[in-house]
């Protein structure tokens, strides 16, 4: 009787058993169908600096924007993120689990330098496209160009900073120069990615009529620069040129503008690249001039820039980074690439990307071949601006003067 | 440049010393090597922010919110995480470092990870034998004095900071004198959160405020109190003097990239060469 009890229940068994597998083979299929209507693109950048926020952020807008027009190819954009704390270690740790887990098909992002060089040898291990926003050491370019089959997955729709250098000593220092300010001390945080550009200022300072004075270097974390600007004092330099990535230069605007000391700061700043600044500074950075790029304030470099601008200062209520607008461009320059190559094949899209030629906002994207970096600092292409923060918040561009709104101003403890 | 080392290392000794001397007393009296300490400076400066900045009170007021709020966290946090725990070493260095993390997260969240701008207190500049120092950093170095002074009259002729003393000298005696050696300690941890965040309040209008900007004053801090010898105030106060100076004096004369590495030559030194600090007895140590 017992025998024919479990008879009677083995039909059962094999039943329930048939309907699971049922229903995990019809979860695993809907989940591959999934995977295939989606084209996964992973944001590895750090999300401590203002640069990785506003990346991931213009990604999004940019995806939901595609999504909206029917997506890549039929293929809706998702967005997956991962975070790098501008560690190379824990930003390789974040690529592969994008790669590994979420099986991401591209990347984009890298904020930092350093943490962009280590993760580039891991992406021919992956078969992976990776587009770098944020970095601009020249050693990422100078790596594609010397090893074009490893490094070839790197593209940079963003600024290598030895353009930056030109645009510093042609354009914005001469303009001091011509003003008759022709002596200049460098004001250098030590990192990797401006360590050759002392080399390149004072090499290039003369030619435009300049004399270079000092070179002040201090540590990133450094928070008071009284001895900083005593030494550029000192040096009796008419104007420091700060080379700034990565350090706080709201501390440092607001010392000088504390102290007052007898110099100009004209350079690179790129946490001050944002129409916040003024405010995050209490105003301490009027007449900062900085070298710029992308959309940072409401400008017309293209007729994409100002909507872009309008769009997402509304959507997150705040103007975007230099990096959020280089990102933003960087999706649609992914989804004009996959689209002129009907296929989302690595090396399909390494072909393709090659021959971008994509107005965003920034500019006119195009890409070196050998160097994989995007044309940064003419008019023609993605321009760099010289900006100036004015008295009242006026965010003003001096050059080029395509697109200039006001002339160049003295702080006013030295008028 | 003497006269800028003068005053530049008066300013950075004044900030070390309110921050040392509240976590060497909470060494001395309750053994706890506090790692939220500096996180008592960061919250300092954003509570000074928030309520100046953000809820537009005067600025009187912001100030005296700001230690009101860090001096309840500080309670809380010795009522609820520390006191348990019963003077554990590895547990008390453990859960501090936890909450200075967390703290830091909260701001980071809260804020995000830019630098916040506090505008001075006082605006101007003061003009000291030909070096002009601007008159925030000047208040600093007044109200520091002021307060330590306070202080030490507190602890050395007040009945309470008798009561101090004789628990960071002998818990056990105390008691049996009548001392209630658990209220010592609230009220030490109280007194060293405020001095923490007064320090932080008083250099957010130079310094900004950042989610990190609690990391190196805790290294300083640790390094001036062992510098001076565990529990010392003189010896803490006189720590910070070596090593504000030093630090300025290295930044002025040889170049400000190398300046924290004073910090870190001195603690290195002081753990090999004289473990028990400037005014420690060696079995202190």
């Amino acid at each position: 009787m017992k025998r024919m009890k479990k008879l009677h229940r083995f039909p059962v068994l094999v039943a329930i058993c048939i309907g699971i597998g049922l229903v995990l083979s019809g979860m695993v299929s809907s989940e591959l169908q999934a995977a295939e209507d989606v084209f996964k693109i992973g944001v590895v950048t750090s999300f401590k600096m203002e640069c990785g926020t506003a990346t991931l952020k213009a990604a999004e807008m940019a995806a939901e924007e595609i999504n909206s027009q029917g997506g890549i190819l039929g293929r809706q954009i998702k967005i997956f993120s991962g975070n790098s704390e501008s560690d190379p270690e824990k930003g390789i740790m974040a690529l592969k689990r994008l790669v590994e887990k979420d099986k991401v098909h591209v990347l984009l992002g890298g904020a930092s330098s350093g943490v962009v060089l280590a993760q580039m040898d891991y992406l021919k291990h992956y078969n992976i496209i990776y587009l770098a926003v944020g970095p601009s050491s020249p050693l990422i370019a100078k790596k594609v160009a010397q090893n074009y089959d490893k490094y070839k997955y790197e593209f940079r729709p963003f600024v290598n900073a030895l353009d930056v250098c030109k645009a510093l000593v042609g354009d914005e220092l001469s303009m001091l120069v011509k003003k008759g300010f022709k002596k200049f001390a460098i004001l250098r945080e030590d990192a990797a990615w401006n360590r050759g550009l002392v080399k390149y200022i004072q090499g290039n300072l003369p030619k435009v009529g300049g004399e270079l004075v000092a070179v002040v270097d201090f540590d990133p974390k450094t928070i008071d620069f009284a001895p900083v600007f005593s030494k550029i004092t000192a040096s009796k330099a008419d104007v420091a040129i700060p080379i700034i990535a990565h350090s706080d230069t709201i501390t440092l605007y607001k010392q000088w503008h504390e102290m007052k000391p007898p110099f100009r700061m004209v350079g690179i700043n790129n946490p001050g690249m944002n129409a916040k600044y003024w405010d995050q500074t209490g105003g301490a950075c009027e007449s900062e001039v900085n070298v710029t790029w992308g959309v940072i304030l409401r400008a017309k470099i293209t007729p994409k820039s100002i909507p872009f601008f309008d769009k997402y200062s509304s959507k997150y209520k705040e103007a975007p980074h230099a990096c959020g607008s280089t990102a933003y461009d960087a999706v649609y320059i992914l989804a004009n690439a996959v689209e002129r190559a009907k296929s989302t094949k690595t090396e399909d899209l390494i072909k393709s990307l090659e021959d971008t030629d994509y107005v965003g906002s920034s500019g006119r994207f195009v890409f070196d071949k050998k160097t994989h970096d995007a044309n940064f600092g003419s008019i023609e292409y993605c321009p760099l601006l010289v900006t100036q923060w004015q008295e009242g918040g006026k965010f003003e561009i001096l050059l080029p003067k395509e697109i200039a709104t006001s002339e160049y101003q003295d702080p006013p403890w030295l008028k | 440049m003497f006269l800028e080392i003068l005053v530049y290392g008066g300013v950075a000794s004044a900030i070390y010393a309110m921050l040392a001397i509240g976590l060497t007393l909470i060494v001395g009296l309750a053994r706890v090597f506090n790692m939220a300490h500096g996180a008592f400076y960061m919250l300092g400066a954003y509570g000074v922010f928030s309520a100046s900045q953000l809820l537009n009170l005067p600025l009187g007021v912001a100030v005296g919110l700001s230690l009101l709020v860090v001096a309840l966290i500080a309670l809380m946090v010795e009522r609820i995480c520390l006191r348990p725990l019963k003077g554990s070493l590895e547990g008390t260095l453990f859960i501090t470092l936890i909450l200075a993390l967390f703290f830091e997260e909260i701001i980071h969240l809260a804020f995000g990870p830019a630098a916040r701008a506090t505008p001075a207190f006082l605006s101007g500049r003061v003009v000291l034998g030909g070096t002009t120092v601007p008159a925030q950093r000047m208040l600093v170095v007044l109200v520091s004095i002021v307060i330590i002074l306070g202080l030490w009259v507190f602890i050395s002729k007040t009945k309470i900071g008798g009561a101090i003393l004789s628990v960071s000298q002998d818990q056990e005696s105390a008691s049996l004198m009548g001392i209630n050696a658990k209220k010592m300690i609230v009220l030490v941890n109280g007194i060293a959160a405020c001095l923490a965040a007064l320090a932080g309040i008083l250099v957010a209008p130079f310094l900004s405020s950042s989610p990190t900007m609690w990391v190196m004053p805790l290294i300083k801090s640790f390094t001036i109190v062992i510098l001076g010898g565990l529990g010392s105030v003189i010896g803490s106060i006189m720590a910070a003097l070596i090593l504000g100076y030093s630090e300025t004096l290295v930044a002025f004369l040889i170049s400000p990239r190398i300046s924290e590495l004073v910090t870190l030559i001195i603690l290195f030194l002081v753990i090999v060469l004289r473990p028990a600090g400037l005014m420690g007895s060696k079995t202190e140590a």
